[in-house]
């Protein structure tokens, strides 16, 4: 408790910051979720609504709020991160009470599991609350089989992402001990991270042809391919040949669909999402303590200024 | 002369690797523009037979060759990678006024400098003015070449438009790239000034910055909507009016019957709801009155002309410079009365 008033009291902005944005957050999503239903309720009969009309013409059942509150998650799950984890060491150095902190504390990597912990245990629990609200509202959108609707946007692959992000901040605090610095390159590493999460998966978990209804229950695609009439897998140009040659054929009358390719979808159906979210949670968490095995080696190891 | 490279060494001291940072980012982003402005020259050269003659994206019509498909994927790609730099270009000012500009004061009052340096100096204004001068200048210069580089990229994105006169990419390029960074510079150390501390000067100056501009956007957007004029989306004899590319699209929605204009979140507001146009663009309220044949008014646009844009781009940018400058007076009041510690 003692630890986690100093984390706070040395950390009061950053935490404050942190959670004024997560919080906001998740309340929003959370009334967002909770109004969808009566919402689209009212809007999906005969005659709606006038604010129906409003609320479509955005292109989404839910309008502004929605697209803000998901750019708002996006941003979110890595700044809030940064800002918590690089003031960490950064701060200590800067003021010169490391040289103080550090001696104190009888062992520097208890120093940083105490104040570390506390932070992680801050940042965690305000990006749960945004994770939670997150995955509320996907499956107020949704429904109750979501697959891999926002995939990394919300639930456990949100907070996977977080941890990874904040203990990375802490390590680029310690390695630069600026903060400024260490914020800027933070951006850029959180730009990294998120470009190869996204390009990870299926971590190995094997892909299969999906099926039609598999395909629009929110599977993650991982190829595409076309099926001639006769059953055989043909190139995106013999399937054009074809759809070209029937056109010309039928012309002005639309050709009959047996005579056209057909596409064909490779990927993971939503139904095995939890093996890619299992494999995914390891392959993020043993980063994380890699990242927090880095920070600990460099903060046993630096000059206190 | 050589008090100004004390300052300015003394500043690029304090500040030295966030400059060297953003030094890195702008000297990226423009290489990237260059790059790729002369890729995308070069790629007109080599199959103009592919772009020419083509209305719009030629990847949405069936009479392209199958030959320039792959041509025209690696075109369009290309030119979308390229107009996601013009995009860093729009950011670009915000983030030096939140980089560059909040920490400028605060690190002097947070590190506790403020004090020794305010009693050195005789008067705390001239201080001010010498502690934020080379770091700005520094920051507008970066923003400059920012700006021509996106101009650049923006003319060999749009090779056959006149970019004096078109309001193609209006913020993301050019003179209101340099004007922003003046306000959001100066608003960041307004805020560094206030907070005295410099990572809550940071945070808070993410939404002073984002909040000001954001009101000033809006705020000229009531502006032009007095200025802009009526374009029918068809003309009275139903066939579809020459769109104006040049133009600043200020607002969509109905010019009424009664000839007024009302966007389409006015009309939902106003009880009307507009869902069913005819093919000249005719708008109904319900289906009965598309088949009686009584519109509630024609689709429509405000815009102001692509002749008007050198008048905008001064005119936003005074706007911005005069908010940058009101803000240095604060700070410079806030400088004269502030506590040291």
């Amino acid at each position: 408790m003692t630890w986690a008033r100093l984390a706070f009291r040395l950390q009061r902005s950053s935490v404050g910051s942190a959670a004024l944005v997560s919080l906001g957050l998740a309340a929003l999503g959370a009334w967002l979720a909770l109004s969808l239903p009566s919402m689209l309720a009212r809007c999906d009969v005969p005659n709606p609504v006038d604010q129906c009309g409003t609320v479509y013409l955005f292109g989404s059942p839910m309008g502004d709020p929605a697209l803000l509150f998901n750019l708002g998650i996006g941003v979110a799950m890595y700044a809030v991160p940064i800002v918590l984890g690089v003031p960490l060491v950064t701060s200590e150095v800067e003021r010169r009470t490391a040289m103080i902190a550090w001696p104190l504390a009888g062992s520097r990597l208890k120093w940083l599991a105490w104040r570390g912990g506390s932070v992680l245990v801050i940042g965690l629990v305000l990006t749960g609350v945004m994770a939670l609200a997150a995955e509320a509202l996907v499956r107020a959108n949704v429904g109750s089989d979501i697959g891999f609707a926002s995939h990394g946007a919300r639930g456990i692959s949100l907070l996977t992402r977080a941890a990874l992000m904040l203990v990375v901040a802490v390590a680029l605090g310690a390695v630069i001990g600026r903060l400024l610095p260490s914020l800027l390159v933070g951006i850029a590493l959180a730009a990294g991270i998120s470009i190869v999460v996204q390009a990870l998966p299926p971590y190995g978990v094997e892909p299969s042809e999906l099926t039609a209804a598999e395909a629009i229950r929110y599977p993650m695609t991982t190829g595409h391919a076309y099926r001639a009439p006769d059953g055989t897998l043909i190139s995106e140009d013999e399937a054009n040949a074809i759809s070209i040659a029937a056109y010309a054929e039928y012309s002005p009358e639309f050709p009959p669909d047996s005579i056209l390719p057909t596409d064909v979808s490779y990927g993971i159906a939503g139904s095995r999402y939890h093996e890619v979210l299992a494999r995914e949670s390891a392959v993020l968490i043993g980063a994380t303590v890699v990242a927090g095995g880095v920070a600990a080696f460099v903060v046993s190891r630096r000059r206190p200024e | 002369m050589s008090g100004a490279l004390t300052w300015a060494r003394l500043s690029f001291r304090q500040q030295k690797w966030e400059l060297l940072l953003v030094v890195l980012g702008v000297a990226g982003v423009t290489a990237g523009m260059v790059w790729f402005a002369n890729t995308l020259e070069a790629l007109r050269v080599t199959s103009p037979q592919c772009l020419g003659g083509v209305s719009g994206d030629p990847r949405m019509s069936f009479s392209v060759p199958a030959a320039c498909q792959a041509f025209l994927t690696e075109y369009y790609e290309t030119e979308n990678w390229a107009s996601n730099l013009t995009n860093l270009a729009w950011a670009a000012p915000f983030g030096m006024g939140v980089i560059l500009g909040a920490p400028l004061v605060a690190r002097e009052i947070d590190g506790g400098t403020a004090q020794l340096a305010w009693s050195l100096s005789r008067s705390r204004v001239g201080w001010l003015l010498r502690r934020i001068a080379f770091v700005t200048l520094f920051g507008l210069v970066l923003l400059a070449v920012l700006a021509v580089g996106s101009e650049l990229l923006t003319g060999a994105i749009f090779p056959d438009r006149t970019l004096g006169e078109d309001f193609v990419w209006f913020g993301r390029r050019g003179i209101p790239i340099v004007a922003r960074g003046v306000g959001a510079i100066l608003l960041g150390v307004l805020v560094g000034a206030v907070v005295g501390r410099v990572l809550p000067a940071v945070l808070a100056s993410i939404l002073v910055i984002g909040v000001a501009f954001t009101g000033i956007s809006l705020a000229l957007d009531q502006v032009n909507r007095s200025e802009a004029t009526l374009q029918p989306m068809y003309a009275a004899s139903g066939e579809p009016e020459q769109f104006d590319m040049a133009a600043l699209d200020v607002a969509f929605g109905i010019e009424t019957v009664d000839g007024e204009f009302m966007t389409y979140t006015d009309a939902f507001e106003d009880g009307f709801t507009p869902n069913f146009t005819d093919e000249n663009g005719q708008v109904f309220e319900s289906e009965a009155d598309l088949q009686a044949g009584e519109p509630i008014g024609r689709d429509a646009r405000l815009v102001i002309a692509g002749e008007k844009y050198p008048l905008l781009v001064l005119r936003d940018s005074i706007v911005a410079i005069l908010v940058g400058l009101a803000a240095l007076a604060l700070s410079a009041v806030v400088v004269i009365r502030r506590r040291p510690a």
